[in-house]
């Protein structure tokens, strides 16, 4: 049982540094080859971690190739977009210009009903609205909707509006966060001056966001 | 690129984990054979052959999976104890035994498009 869970913790962090190693794509959009060795490694992890008479090895090593493959893979993909196509395969347009392009979705095996699906899911309620969709490699539908039935943005408004600005945490639970403080431009010595501006200990900080136009907010521990 | 070369000593490290493990594979399977030839004209042999398996053992159980290594444990310590009692009939047949089994061993990781598939 013991060898089990020390079997069981190394194989986790390995399958988490494996996973790490082959980059963040492999955690949100998964393209196919991505999907495989995500499936494979679970597998592979799950053998030797109950089964205690198999070696560790003989899990260890499919996981070591699976990972190095997956990195050549990719590298090779990056430098071939031909060897890219025969992995990933391409993009397909399905809706030209308000046009159902019928077999790419027979092609792609979708019915109508996944395609309306998919629009409505993107605000999109007729198939006349389209400019283009696209089904990406990973299998998302990307829409593009004719510029008629787009909300308009303040280019086409001609009006003139402030710089976007976003919240970024500088302190969670006491700590203080530096890449969010530089990602706002400011120092722990504004940080230090607002604090003793504000009377607050560092420790009793629950949340404190911040922003480059160096406004804030503080959330205390309760 | 830092990756990439990551990778690639991953990948030599793990040939040759595979390499290693085959060739202390056979260069085990061979010396029991040996062994085995050899106790067959002298008993004396045999508790050697068993010494070396414990040494051996230890670093196959790394590699091969820990029933095929009983099982040779248990028909080498067999195998021992038929050769010291001196009973001919029963050493012989524990010695074809513990040779049936150290092939098995050897065949399971030869390279071999039957292993393969």
């Amino acid at each position: 049982m013991l060898i089990s869970f020390l079997r069981a913790i190394l194989l986790y962090l390995i399958v988490i540094f494996a996973v790490r190693f082959m980059g963040k794509r492999q955690i949100s959009e998964l393209q196919t080859s991505e999907l495989v060795i995500t499936f494979l490694i679970s597998d592979i992890a799950s053998i030797p971690m109950q089964n205690t008479s198999q070696p560790l090895v003989s899990g260890l090593i499919p996981i070591a190739v699976l990972v190095c493959c997956e990195i050549f893979v990719s590298v090779f993909m990056l430098k071939s977009s031909k060897f890219r196509k025969i992995i990933c395969g391409s993009a397909v347009i399905l809706i030209n210009d308000g046009k159902l392009n019928q077999n790419e979705l027979r092609k792609l095996r979708m019915t109508v009903d996944d395609l309306y699906e998919q629009l409505r899911q993107m605000d999109v309620f007729s198939i006349e609205d389209v400019s283009f969709a696209i089904v990406e490699t990973n299998g998302k539908l990307s829409v593009l909707k004719k510029s008629e039935k787009q909300p308009p943005d303040a280019s086409t408004l001609g009006i003139t509006v402030p710089d976007a600005v976003f919240d970024s945490v500088v302190i969670s639970s006491g700590e203080i966060s530096d890449f969010s403080l530089s990602v706002c431009k400011l120092n722990r010595s504004w940080l230090e001056g607002v604090l003793a501006g504000e009377k607050i200990d560092l420790k009793d900080i629950f949340i404190m966001t911040a922003n480059k136009n160096k406004e804030f907010n503080i959330i205390k521990k309760s | 690129m830092k990756k990439i070369k990551v990778a690639i000593f991953i990948f030599l490290v793990a040939l040759a984990t595979g390499i290693f493990n085959f060739l202390i594979v056979e260069s085990t399977a061979k010396r029991l054979e040996s062994y085995l030839d050899s106790t067959e004209k002298d008993p004396q042999l045999a508790s050697e052959m068993s010494a070396f398996w414990e040494r051996r053992s230890g670093i196959l159980s790394i590699f091969v999976h820990h029933d095929v290594i009983d099982k040779i444990t248990r028909s080498v310590i067999k195998t021992k104890t038929a050769a010291e009692s001196g009973n001919d009939y029963f050493k012989k047949s524990q010695i074809s035994v513990t040779r049936a089994l150290v092939k098995t061993l050897k065949e399971s990781d030869e390279i071999s498009l039957k292993n393969v598939l």
